[in-house]
């Protein structure tokens, strides 16, 4: 009997040892290596350093009046917007998109809607610098980010002529992340989804950015986007 | 000797802002395009149109062409606020805005 049980001690012993994956000592018998860590497709990435706009921002660089007042939805500007050079400032508001806290998230957000709704013809020529900060915004995960990001490319589709074209070349950039958070959708049963009011459900408004691109993008756009997005069903065709 | 001002000249020049001192005020109860004028105005720091006109000169005013809302003001203070083509004054501030009401109006 005494044999059987020190037997029975040694294998316990076995099997408790641990070994760190691929290593040569994870091929042995009787040793554990634990599960593999989470990927973390979908987990949060902060900002690691500040942004440009930050930085611009606290130079006073930017010509907007900064108030701090309890009217709040607006922008006092120092300069028309028709005479701002949107080669230097638009890519600076939009690289401000990554930013969640306030008065930063604000001013870049307020200031991109101005110059996308004022902006016109100017928008266009300047796409190709904007696809960086929009691809840096999309990429912390940051629902908050995610959501103000999806809603300003609904609005830059649609601000001047060709912009929704002039986006197709740049679906690779700016799609893997909605690919990612597609079928994020709150599900509430047969409760209330608060967030769908006020436009916070990511699964809803990447189905409408989508739609908007493809509306907006020409004859190439949904060819474009069911390659990046394969789960994507046309709102036009069909 | 050019720049000299003759005085029925400079009379005409200063009344236009003491004539637009309005004789009445309202608060609306719905919102119209008339309120949603008269609240892009007051946030902009002005009364209404003729306040502004008398400020900034006549026609300064400037619009979307698609609706007729009001797209850009100069402020007081000379910063720029502009408006979006869709509407802005929400529900919650028909309340609080006003339309001014003025004696030749009255007089009609």
């Amino acid at each position: 009997m005494p044999t059987s049980s020190a037997a029975m001690q040694m294998r316990d012993t076995q099997k408790s040892l641990k070994a760190v994956p691929f290593s040569a000592k994870s091929i042995m018998n009787n040793v554990e290596t634990g599960s593999p860590p989470r990927a973390g497709a979908f987990k949060e990435r902060p900002l690691m350093k500040p942004t440009a706009f930050r930085k611009f921002y606290e130079r006073g660089d930017f010509p907007i009046a900064l108030e701090h007042d309890t009217k709040g939805n607006k922008i006092a500007w120092k300069i028309e917007i028709e005479k701002l050079d949107f080669h230097h400032y638009l890519p600076l508001f939009f690289d401000g998109l990554c930013e969640t806290t306030h008065p930063y998230e604000f001013f870049a957000r307020q200031g991109v809607h101005d110059m996308l709704e004022h902006g016109g013809s100017k928008i266009l020529p300047v796409i190709p610098q904007l696809i960086i900060p929009i691809k840096n915004a999309l990429n912390t995960r940051n629902h908050q980010v995610v959501c103000t990001t999806l809603k300003v490319l609904q609005h830059l589709v649609v601000s001047g002529e060709m912009v929704g074209e002039a986006l197709v070349p740049y679906y690779r950039q700016i799609l893997p992340i909605l690919n990612i958070f597609k079928n994020k959708n709150l599900n509430s049963g047969d409760g209330i989804d608060y967030s769908q009011q006020k436009r916070e459900n990511v699964g809803d408004l990447i189905q409408e950015t989508l739609e908007a691109f493809e509306r907006h993008g020409g004859d190439d756009a949904f060819i474009n986007i069911k390659y990046m997005v394969p789960t994507y069903e046309s709102c036009l065709l069909n | 000797m050019a720049a000299s001002t003759s005085a029925p000249e400079l009379q005409q020049a200063v009344r236009p802002a003491q004539s637009y001192k309005p004789t009445g005020i309202q608060r609306p109860k719905q919102w119209s395009s008339e309120v949603e004028d008269a609240y892009r105005f007051q946030l902009a720091g002005y009364r209404d149109e003729r306040e502004y006109a008398a400020c900034k000169g006549p026609d300064s005013v400037e619009r979307w062409p698609e609706n007729g809302f009001v797209k850009k003001l100069q402020r007081k203070d000379g910063n720029f606020y502009y408006y979006n083509q869709r509407r802005e004054c929400a529900d919650k501030d028909v309340g609080g805005t006003k339309i001014y009401s003025y004696a030749e109006q009255e007089g009609k």
